[in-house]
Formats: structure tokens, sequence, C-alpha cells
């Protein structure tokens, strides 16, 4: 048993000790989620030290290159005349997936730390965290499209429960419009992981394979399988890869989400407790992030080098359109969820330039804003567990009355709208470096994709730095005035909790390179299938 | 009929079948036993009780024994009728399975056991019905098909309408009644030109489906309709689905569950093996099939939605998954077609004989009956309300549960032929949605267990132990299944 298989199924161990623990000692199971987040962070902090990094190293479509690999065979199914289905327990990481792992594992503790916050029902809450824990491992480390398959919907039972029972006024519609949109993408994905199955075989044995790293590979095709290179397959008169592409392109684009399948999203993220939320903005997107690069991208290059135009099109529509719908909220919460649409967009436009920087930018993006949003999020809920109350027009002047949140309010709010020294410059302005240099370099994207895209920092500055003036500045007036004794500035746990991400969102600003260093090589990789 | 065969002959071969169905004879005699241990005895449902659970104990442990000896191909016994390889035993075992799960069922069943006409007749007509089902799994010849049909129906008449005493329940077991008989003699108009067409009743006859492909197709396609009518209305597709949900509603629980699960394996055994023929014969066959495995997944759906009683919603659901499995009989390879069937129907049963019994459980225990009266059931109930949540998730088709397992089968079996089927596409379309939208009702559940506050207090009244342990040994083995899936699809 690796270090990965540990970080997967430690939460899951946990989550059966907490199921048969008696509920008396229901106080003590915050602590166990806190050790489990702590013990999964030190794995991935030494896996990250342990991560190699060169070309011998980059992983992408060479399975070799995978570091902390591990394999099982799992299920042998016979299906009849394809032989048995072959599925596997193979995991592994490289540069794409690793710093996700760490972020994960850290955003895992501060969702944890941000749990005191529950009142009720402890076992089920902290167990299905844990089993949200790990789907979430899972997921990244999975190379078995299977696998991943399993972690990727095992994510939604408890999250739709997590949302559902622990939820704000309109919960259950939450919950259910999540877990339908994200459904309704995910069986569609299902049908096309199927017909890959028969499509490729494993060069080494000959059989059929479920192994992510196989289909990326051309020559693995079978020349008559549904989504074979050569021989182009129609169904309904659709090229077979091109339908394959976009229905698993909009699976994780749900996810993300991408305008227009974000509905979902500002709902979800207003009902949900605020630890949920932290994990939706900061691990959640990021999936859809991942399973873009990792999945369709990957596993469709011609494809997604054909409809790059309109991914990176899809990515300035998302940040424009979210920021400008931020621009229009009341709600704080609101605000925040809006804003993760419009800079998870900056991610597909660095991607859909398929140039070294904009995929670094993406990558980085998706890191930073795993850091930040987890923070406005938290930042949020501070004020939220107070008064219970996100109206924005509700406070004003909050600067004097709570100076340490105040501080940590402008860190964030400054570092999410991109000023130099935060990470979040540095990823979008790599991202957009790429989108402009790609019509250049590849001529898949124009020039005035990365302008308008850019437009999108300066709507972000105006949203965040109105808010900043209406709650924080001004003349201290709450709507109560017993909300003026509530509103404590923060406590110790709240501050431990905001310090490691401050510092994360500093660190990355000033010496990108501990996360550039660590992903070059594999998105260096990544480059060459598109050649 | 056998013009070749002699007396001699004919006799021979009947002498050289019997030892090949010992199982059946097994269950004969328990079917008689038990009448006569219910004439002559008084009060001996528990000694009943166990003589049916022997008895089917018994057959089982013959198939197995079957199984073991058996030869790779298959052989045709009593001059034809009677078909026996390991596919058919496959089935056999798993509907004998099911019946034993039923079995348990019905035993802990209140409306049974507390019927004034006690519970002893019930099984006798209970062991009928099986010896039917068992038999039309076997069945080679038009007559035995048909003979063993009208055994199973007659048996789920008499099951439904046993503890008859309200108009609702006895109106639900004439509709029933109607439109089984209705339906049979449809089929057995369409088995006469069957019958007609070619000179024979042997199914395996090369005779009876080459004078089938001389045949016009429209008299063909009618002849099929009418065949696939009978069948259907076992199966309940659409458009001989109406029984259905009032059957399912008014019949005691432990009867629903039966109906919704043992028929059904042993019917889809008999039409898989019609399935490869039909499709040779007919261009119209696989058209037919989709067209109504599509209208059956959407209807089934789509009804469900409505639904506010647990045995209603789950009466629609069955006949949602009706509709998918029937996608499969369009498959071109025989075996891939019925281990993949196999393997659903096996996933299908267990859980929906689990989602049953804690229906049971929580009628008799809290005499919930509708999604109203679950609000709130979380808190009072840690253990039978988590097994529900597994078993609907579980009938979605979500991992990591063994009803997930077996969509994936059904679905990577099919995505194959993509190419070669005609309408496969849409029809696999409508099958996502329609999972997705069974979603929305199958959450429902769930959703008011764990998400809605309670509005009156619940009653709590009594617990019996037996299904506890039934209820999470099968939500065990639903998630194990799910996980480790190649220990148990074993045909």
């Amino acid at each position: 048993m690796g270090l990965l298989s540990i970080l997967i199924f430690v939460p899951l161990l946990f989550a059966l000790i907490i199921l048969l623990m008696p509920k008396k000692y229901s106080q003590t199971f915050k602590y166990f989620t806190v050790a489990v987040a702590v013990i999964q962070l030190a794995i991935t902090a030494y896996l990250y030290c342990q991560f190699q990094t060169g070309a011998a190293f980059a992983g992408v479509n060479q399975l070799d290159s995978y570091q902390f690999k591990e394999y099982l065979p799992w299920i042998r199914l016979d299906v009849g005349k394809f032989g048995a289905l072959q599925i596997d327990y193979l995991l592994g990481v490289d540069g794409f997936s690793i710093p996700l792992l760490f972020l994960s594992a850290l955003v895992m503790l501060i969702a944890a730390l941000s749990s005191w916050e529950i009142k009720e029902n402890h076992k089920g809450y902290f167990s299905l965290m844990m089993l949200l824990n790990t789907a979430i491992m899972g997921v990244f480390c999975a190379l078995d499209i299977f696998l991943f398959y399993v972690f990727y919907e095992l994510m939604l039972l408890p999250l739709y429960f997590l949302i559902g029972i622990w939820g704000g006024v309109r919960r259950e519609y939450a919950a259910i419009k999540f877990f339908l949109y994200t459904l309704l993408g995910s069986v569609f994905m299902l049908l096309v992981i199927a017909g890959l199955y028969f499509s490729v075989i494993d060069p080494l044995t000959g059989n059929h394979t479920f192994n992510i790293v196989h289909m990326m590979n051309p020559k693995n095709y079978v020349p008559n399988g549904i989504f074979s290179f050569l021989v182009h397959q129609d169904i309904l008169g659709v090229p077979a890869r091109l339908l394959g592409f976009i229905v698993v392109f909009i699976a994780f684009a749900i996810k993300v989400p991408i305008v227009p399948f974000h509905t979902w999203l500002p709902d979800a993220h207003v009902e949900a407790p605020t630890p949920i939320s932290i994990i939706l903005a900061g691990i959640l997107l990021k999936v859809g992030g991942y399973g873009i690069i990792r999945i369709a991208y990957s596993i469709f290059p011609d494809i997604a080098l054909n409809l790059s135009f309109y991914v990176g099109l899809l990515g300035v529509v998302s940040i424009l359109y979210g920021a400008m719908v931020a621009l229009a909220q009341t709600d704080l919460k609101r605000l925040i969820a809006y804003s993760s649409v419009s800079h998870m967009g900056f991610v597909l436009l660095g991607l859909a330039s398929l140039t070294s920087e904009g995929i670094s930018g993406a990558m980085m993006q998706m890191i930073s804003h795993g850091f930040l949003s987890v923070m406005l999020f938290f930042i949020v809920g501070v004020v939220y567990n107070r008064v219970h109350d996100r109206y924005i027009y509700n406070f004003r002047g909050l600067a004097t009355h709570m100076p340490i949140y105040t501080g940590f309010v402008m860190i964030a709010f400054f570092a999410s709208l991109g000023l130099p020294g935060f990470s979040a410059f540095i990823a979008e302005a790599f991202s957009l470096i790429g989108a402009f240099n790609s019509e250049s370099i590849n001529g898949l994207i124009p020039r005035w994709m990365a302008i308008l895209g850019s437009f999108g920092i300066l709507l972000g500055a105006a949203y965040l730095l109105w808010t900043l003036q209406r709650m924080f500045f001004g003349q201290l007036r709450v709507k109560e005035e017993s909300w003026l004794i509530k509103l404590k500035d923060l406590n110790t746990r709240e501050i431990l909790t905001l310090v490691p991400l401050a510092f994360f969102a500093i660190l990355l600003g000033i010496m990108p390179s501990l996360v550039f260093n660590t992903i070059n090589s594999s998105v260096n990789q990544f480059i060459l299938l598109f050649t | 009929m056998q013009t070749g065969l002699d007396i001699a002959q004919s006799t021979e071969n009947i002498i050289a079948s019997l030892s090949y169905f010992i199982p059946e004879f097994i269950i004969t005699v328990g079917f008689l036993l038990i009448i006569i241990i219910d004439l002559f005895m008084k009060k001996a449902e528990r000694l009943v009780f166990f003589a049916t659970m022997f008895t089917l104990f018994l057959a089982a442990v013959a198939y197995l024994i079957q199984l073991n000896i058996i030869q790779t191909n298959s052989l045709l016994l009593f001059n034809g009728m009677f078909l026996h390889n390991s596919y058919v035993i496959g089935f056999k075992l798993l509907a004998l399975f099911a019946s034993l799960l039923s079995l348990v069922f019905f035993n802990q069943d209140k409306d049974l056991k507390n019927h004034p006409k006690g519970i002893n007749d019930f099984y006798t007509i209970f062991l009928g019905g099986v010896l039917g089902l068992l038999t039309l799994i076997s069945s080679a010849n038009l007559l035995m098909l048909f003979l063993a049909i009208e055994m199973l129906s007659i048996a789920s008449y008499l099951m439904v309408s046993y503890t008859n005493k309200e108009k609702l329940q006895a109106e639900a077991g004439m509709k029933y009644v109607l439109f089984g008989a209705t339906a049979s003699a449809i089929m057995l108009y369409g088995l006469t030109f069957l019958y007609g067409f070619s000179g024979t009743l042997n199914l395996y006859n090369d005779h009876i489906f080459t004078a089938f492909e001389q045949v016009n197709s429209f008299s063909a396609s009618l002849v099929l309709l009418m065949v696939l009518a009978g069948i259907g209305f076992k199966l309940s597709f659409v458009p001989f689905h109406f029984w259905t949900p009032d059957a399912y509603q008014q019949a005691p629980t432990s009867v629903s569950s039966f109906l919704s699960t043992v028929p059904k394996i042993a019917v889809f055994a008999f039409l898989f093996r019609l399935a490869a023929p039909f499709q040779l014969v007919s261009i119209h066959f696989s058209t037919i099939i989709l067209f109504a495995a599509g209208l059956t997944m959407l209807v089934g759906n789509v009804m469900a939605v409505f639904q506010k009683d647990l045995k209603r919603l789950l009466a629609y659901s069955s006949i949602g998954h009706t509709g998918f499995l029937l996608m499969l009989l369009v498959l071109p390879d025989d075996s891939t077609m019925s281990s993949n069937l196999w393997f659903y129907l096996f996933a299908y049963s267990i859980t929906n004989i689990g989602a049953f019994m804690s229906i049971a459980y929580l009628e008799e225990s809290f005499n919930i009956k509708t999604l109203q009266q679950l609000k709130g059931l979380g808190k009072l109930n840690t253990i039978i309300a988590p097994c529900l949540v597994v078993f609907m998730v579980s009938l979605t088709g979500l991992p990591p549960t063994v009803g997930f397992m077996a969509k994936f089968v059904v679905f990577s079996s099919l995505i194959s032929e993509t190419t070669a089927i005609g309408f496969l596409v849409p029809i696999l379309i409508v099958a996502v949605l329609t999972t997705v939208l069974s979603l929305f009702y199958y959450f429902n559940i769930p959703l008011h267990i764990y998400l809605k506050k309670p509005e009156q207090l619940i009653v709590k009244e009594k617990k019996s132990p037996i299904f506890d342990f039934f209820i999470i040994i099968l939500a065990v083995i639903v998630l194990i299944a799910g996980v480790f899936p190649s220990f148990f699809k074993i045909f």
C-alpha cells in the first residue's frame, strides 16, 4: 500500500470510526477531521517535496514517468464477445495533479477548522465530510478512467446531503439542482467512457483497457473502434470523436462552471454551510478544470485543437459575464460565487491558447483561486456566523469595528483582483500572455480574446473595491444595534485559518516558481500532444 | 408433431429426461406436501414455512449440482419441450434466490400473517408460481410457454388478491386478472399464427423461423406484436403496464416485491432466447423492441416523478428498469446478452427486494405509506433509513453500488453496437436522460427522510429484528457487489 492509497483511504477509515463511535463523543469528531486533514497535508507536502521534475518525470501521456504509481487489478467482468472488462486500481501523479493534491489537503484542513459552526448531527456531518475527502483525493490520483469516474460520482452523494441537511433556507432546491446538473453531464460521459474502452487496447497485453494514459496515444486505438483516430465513425451524422469531446467537455464544464452551465453554482454556494462552500470553491471547481485537462483535452487532442476558438470564447464569456453579474449582487456570498465563475474563466482561456505560458497560467489560476476563494468564503462565513446576514447594504464601516478582520479582507480582495505581488496576478497575467501570444505561435485564439479577458480584471477590481467601500469604509452602521456586540473581531482559530491562506497567496505571488517548476515538464509534455 | 418418432423412442426420451427434471420434481413434491400438511394439521404455519423454504433450498442445491456436471452444449428434453443448459440454470438459480428472499418477506408480512384464511394456502400458491416460472425459463415449445406463463399468471392473480378486503384492492386484482387474461388470449392468437406459418410448435425446430421469413413483413410484425403483448404484460412494458401501479400499491408489500422481481427474471430469461431468432427473421424486431424500451423508460420514469405513495413509486420505477433491460435484447450476441441480463437482473432484484423490505418495515414500525410521512425519519431511525438510501442510490445507478455496475455493463455492451443498430443512439440518449430524471424521484426519499423537518411526531409501533437483519445484509451486498462485482457476476 503506497502513500497515495493511504492518502485516499485514511479519511474513509475515520468515517467508519466516527460512524461506530457512540453519540456522546460527538464533540470530538471535529478534532478527528482536523487530525485527518493534518495527516493528509503532511503526506501531500512530503509528496510535493519528493516530487521529481524534468522530462523523465513529466507524466501526461507516458505511464512510466508518473510518480508514486500504484497498481492492483480490480474488476474483471465478462461482457461477452469483447472479453472481460478490465478495470484496474491504478494511481499515479504528475505535474498536473500534485499541486492540486496539496491544495485539496490544505482546503480540507481549512474546511475542517471552519466546521466549528456546525451545531447539529455531528456524526452524519463529519462522516460524510470524510467520505467526500476520500472521493476528492481519489479523483486527483486515479489513472484508470473507470476508477476516476467512481470517485467523481462518489463526490456527489456526500455533497448532496451536506448541502441539503446543513444548508440554508432553500437548501433542498440547491442540493437537488446541483446533483441533477452534475449527473446530467456525467451520465453522458459514462457512455463515452464505455465507448473509449472498446476503442482502446493496452499495447502490452492487447486487451481493452480503461487506462487514461493509454487512451492518449493514437497508436492504441483499434481501427474499427467508435473513437478511432484513423477511421472516422459517425454517430447521428456527427463525427464520433467530436461528439465524445463535447460530451466530456460539457460534463466538466458544468463542474468548473463555465457560462452557460453555471446556474447551479450560485444556489449551491449560497445555501451550503461555510465549510462546504469552501470545499466547493476550493476543490470541486478544480476537479472540473483538472478533468478538462486530463480527460477532455488529453484524450481528444485533435478535436480540442479544432475547437480551441470556442473553448477560448467560452472562457472570455465566463470572465466577463461572471464579473458583470457579480457587480449586480447584493448578497456577499453570491458575489463571491459569481467572482468564482469569472476567475475560472481564465483557466479556460489559458488552456485554450495551448501555449506553455497559457497552460501554466491556467494551472496557477486553479491553485491560486483555490487559496483565495477559500479565503473569501471563510470571510463571508465569519460575518454570517455572527449575525446570520450577508446583505451587503446591512453593513457599513466595519473597518473600525473589526480591524483584524478587515485586514484579512483587504488581503483577500486585493489578491483576488489581481494586484501584483499576489498569486492571482501571476496566474491571470500568464493566462493572458498565453492567450495574447497564441495568435502568433499557433493561431488558435485571436488577440481580441486576451484583450477582452483583461477587461475582466478591471471589472473584478470594480466589484471587489466597491464592496470594500460599501461594507468596510465610512461611518460604522449595521442593521440592528445588537449586531455590534455580536460582530466580534476574529478569534485565534479564525486567524490561524486565514494566515496560511494569505501566506500561500503572497508566497506564490512572490515565488511562482514553486509551482511553475513542478508543473513545467508536464506542461511541455502536454503541449506535445497537440503537435 | 414428432412424426419421425415412434412411441417407444418417445418414451425412452422421456425416461432419459427425467433425471434432469429433479429440481422441478422437488418443488412439485413440496407443493403437494404442503397441501397435505395444511389439510391434516392444525396450526402448522411454522412447519409449512420451513417446508416451503426447504423445498426451494433443495431445488437450488439440485440446480447447483446440475450446474457442476453440465455439458457445454444445450440439451432438449421431453421430446423438445424443455431446454437444459447452463444459462437456463443460471437464471433459475437467480429466480430461486429471489424467491427465497421473497419467502422470508412473506413470512414477515403483517397483512398475510394476520389474514383469517391463514398463510398456508398462500405458500402453496407461491410454490405453484415458482414451478411455473422455472418451467417458463426452460420452455422450448410454444405450448409449454403458454402453460408456464398461465401457471405463473394464475398464481400471481391469486397472490395479489389473497388478502382482498377493500374495494380498491378488489379493483386492482380485477384489473390485473382482466388485463392478464386479455393479454394471454392475444398471445395465444399470435402463437397459433406461428404454428400456422410453420406447422411446428417447437422453438428449436429451425423450420419455425424459416417459415416465418417467407411471410410478408406486415403479418410477421403483427404476429411478433401479438406474442410480445402476452410477454409484455408480464414484464409490464408500455403499453401493457396499466395494471402494475394499482396491483403493486394494493397488494401486500411482500407480494409487490415478489411480482416486481421474480417473474421478471423468468420472463426475461425466456425472452432473451427468442431475441436471437426473431432478430434474424424480422428486421422490425430490433426496432419494435427499442421503441418499446424507449417508451417504457419514458413512461415509467416520468410517471414516477408524480407519485406520492411509496409502493406506487417503486411500481413505476420497476417499469422504468424493464425498459432499460429491454434494450439488451437487440444485442446480436447471445452470450453477451444473457450474461449482462443476468447481472442486471441480479442487481435489480437484490436492490428492489431490499427497497420493498425497507418500505414494509417502515409501514409496520411507523405506519409510513407516503413520501410525506417520511419527513424527519432520519432522526428517529438510524439503521433502516440509511439502508433505504443505499437502495435508492443503487436503483438510480450511482457508484459505489451494484446498480451502477449493472447500468455500466449494459451501457458498455450496447455502445459498441451503435453503428450497427439503427435507433440505438436515440434510445441510449433516452436511457441517459431518464436516468437523470430517475434521480429526481429516487432522491425524493432521502430528501424527505433527511432534509425535511418533521411536521408531526412519528409514532413508533413495533420492531421485527428479522427485517432489520435482512435489510442490512442486502444493503451490504449492494455495496460490496458495487465495489467487487467480479465475485457476483457468476454467469
